[in-house]
């Protein structure tokens, strides 16, 4: 259980990075979407194995599941939704406002050339 | 009541930000609500100074279920200190934008972003606990990508990506840090993964997870190969915002090595000082060579951060009590100094249009008290005695020549003339030269004199920090000491709380 989980969060972790190293703001934020799945998912690996073990709901005998790393997940979730939040706000504008969703076009325009309107630059 | 000052820090911006949040359109009541918590702030930190002067220690354990199981906020004399430095800084950027922009023009939610982010930034001065710092610093973070994008024009807006790009990644590696130092070590208490921590030195995976934590905290301070994030985003910033962020988010990140290093992690990992002292190196040589290519007071000034940052680290990496009070002193100094030149930077801006220095110039026959102000805190930063930028350099310097690191401590010296150089080029751009045509000061335009007003109280604090250094670096002495006394921390954390089999 706990072999095939690390090696679930290793995939996840390999593949947010290439999506996030790619030049599109759609990918990126899937990537980073992904990241912080994955690091979520790596700190419920925390508590250990659920097998043998009991939840620790209500008194019983036996050794429990670690209850903390969920607890610790759940703020983690609500920060990586917050922040990824934020970030498609942000593509949103930065797409508005240049008319791109492609990061290697938007950040290769000097200032003289973002200045002009589009329309005076396709002439 | 000590623990009420610590909790006072922590809920009185928090409770500022709602009711300025409740106040969207009443711009003057709005501002008189954040002067007002900000002076609020000021008043309780210099309590809080006296009272950790006095103490040493003021821990409260919240809702009084003690280390072992609830959550504990700390602070010592560094870190009360750091805090009331930082709400001195943000009330004297309060003011400022007071008089930048009028009140029915100003962006509503500008100040509640400022309170927003005091709140982090003071729960990470006083976090006890690992996840709780995880948290207070997405609280900053937020705050900051926030007030990055918030009055951006379309052409700067795209700044804020790499920003965010790296501090999130930056928080990710916490969480798994947070997750990997819970499963090691069964706990996220500061005080007691330090005991845990030094009960199993030589186990390899304390210093695996103290290299990841260490990495985390040299990304928000921007050392060496991490910085990218800074340069480029931070001169879109309005100019009060700019010196609140130029001020303090860095050196957070500078802290919390401190902290980390001294007291949470055990004291034989000569590798990661090592590494820290070389990154600290090349951090303040790349920082004042970027600054030196840069055209722009703002971007200038912005590079330079860096390389400031690299002295501090380079203290840090040195680990002896006296480094660890002269970054102490250095961090305390740049809080000041480095603000003061931003927000003058801004009223460069306001008279000028621009910051650009092939457009500004003639700024010294029209108003030479503005370059006075800029004069003093520059040779501060590049370190002319008696200024406060002089004894934070002088003494980490000496340490490096006590312990016989001959190389860095000459390139801390080169790095000053680099320093001084950089100064020299906004001195003769922006103040000396004649103004260029067409694009001459206006001494007309409203509020740079009350804006200047504000940054005179900086200039007298760094001024007064450099003239009666003996007591600033005596109270810093007394809080590098402490800063290392792991023994003490732990016994001020953890002292008289039943373990229950823990």
């Amino acid at each position: 259980m706990l072999e095939e989980s690390i090696i679930m969060v290793g995939l996840l972790v390999g593949c947010s990075i290439y999506l996030i190293l790619q030049s599109s703001f759609v990918r990126i934020l899937l990537g980073f979407a992904m990241l912080s799945n994955a690091v979520n998912m790596f700190v419920l690996l925390m508590s250990g194995s659920p097998d043998q073990r009991q939840a620790p709901v209500v008194i019983k005998d036996g050794p429990f599941v670690d209850p903390l790393p969920q607890a610790l997940v759940l703020t983690a979730i609500v920060i990586g939704f917050g922040v990824l939040g934020y970030m498609v706000m942000l593509f949103y504008r930065l797409f508005k406002a240049c008319g791109t969703t492609n990061s290697e076009d938007l950040y290769s325009k000097s200032r003289e050339t973002f200045l002009i309107e589009p329309e005076e630059a396709e002439k | 009541m000590n623990s009420l000052l610590l909790i006072g820090l922590l809920l009185m911006p928090l409770f500022s930000a709602a009711f300025l949040l409740l106040l969207r359109r009443r711009c003057l009541l709005r501002r008189g609500l954040l002067l007002v918590a900000s002076s609020l702030q000021v008043v309780l930190a210099w309590m809080l100074v006296l009272t950790c002067s006095d103490v040493g220690y003021v821990v409260h354990s919240l809702g009084s279920w003690g280390p072992f199981v609830g959550i504990v906020v700390v602070a010592d004399m560094t870190s009360s200190l750091l805090v009331l430095a930082g709400a001195t800084l943000a009330l004297v950027c309060v003011a400022y934008s007071f008089f930048q922009t009028l009140a029915s023009t100003e962006h509503p939610l500008r100040g509640v972003l400022i309170q927003f982010l005091m709140v982090g930034v003071n729960l990470s001065f006083f976090a006890g606990d690992l996840f709780n710092l995880f948290v207070a610093f997405e609280v900053l973070l937020l705050a900051s990508y926030a007030l990055m994008s918030l009055e951006a024009d379309d052409w700067d807006v795209k700044q804020s990506y790499p920003f965010l790009a790296l501090n999130v990644l930056g928080s990710s590696f916490f969480l798994m840090a947070c997750g990997a130092v819970y499963a090691s070590y069964g706990t996220l208490n500061l005080a007691l993964l330090s005991e845990r921590m030094l009960e199993t030195t030589g186990d390899g995976r304390g210093a695996v997870l103290a290299a990841l934590i260490l990495t985390v905290f040299a990304i928000k301070a921007g050392a060496f190969p991490l910085y990218f994030w800074l340069p480029n985003s931070y001169p879109t910033l309005p100019a009060p915002v700019l010196g609140l962020f130029g001020g303090l988010l860095t050196k957070l990140g500078v802290y919390l090595l401190m902290r980390f290093t001294g007291t949470v992690f055990p004291p034989n990992l000569d590798y990661h000082y090592l590494v820290l002292m070389w990154m600290g190196g090349v951090t303040m040589l790349l920082g004042v060579l970027g600054a030196v290519s840069r055209g722009g007071v703002q971007s200038i000034l912005s590079y330079h951060i860096l390389s400031q940052i690299g002295y501090m680290i380079l203290a840090v990496g040195f680990y002896t009590p006296y480094a660890f009070a002269a970054c102490l002193f250095f961090i305390l100094h740049n809080i000041f100094v480095k603000s003061c030149l931003l927000l003058n930077g801004g009223v460069v801006i306001v008279l000028n249009g621009t910051d650009e220095l092939k457009k500004t110039g003639g700024l010294w026959k029209l108003a030479p008290l503005l370059g006075l102000i800029f004069l003093l805190q520059a040779l501060s930063l590049a370190g002319i005695p008696p200024l406060s930028g002089f004894w934070g350099k002088y003494m980490i310097v000496l340490e490096g020549i006590r312990l016989r690191e001959f190389f860095l401590a000459a390139l801390a010296l080169a790095v000053s003339v680099l320093t001084l150089f950089s100064m020299l080029k906004i001195w003769l751009g922006a103040y000396w030269k004649d103004a260029v045509a067409g694009y001459e000061p206006d001494l007309k335009k409203k509020g740079w004199k009350g804006m200047s007003l504000a940054m005179g109280v900086l200039v007298l604090i760094s001024l007064g920090m450099g003239l009666v250094a003996q007591h600033f670096v005596g109270f810093c002495l007394r809080a590098g000491e402490q800063m290392l006394d792991a023994a003490a921390y732990r016994q001020a954390v953890l002292g008289g709380w039943d373990r229950r089999g823990l």
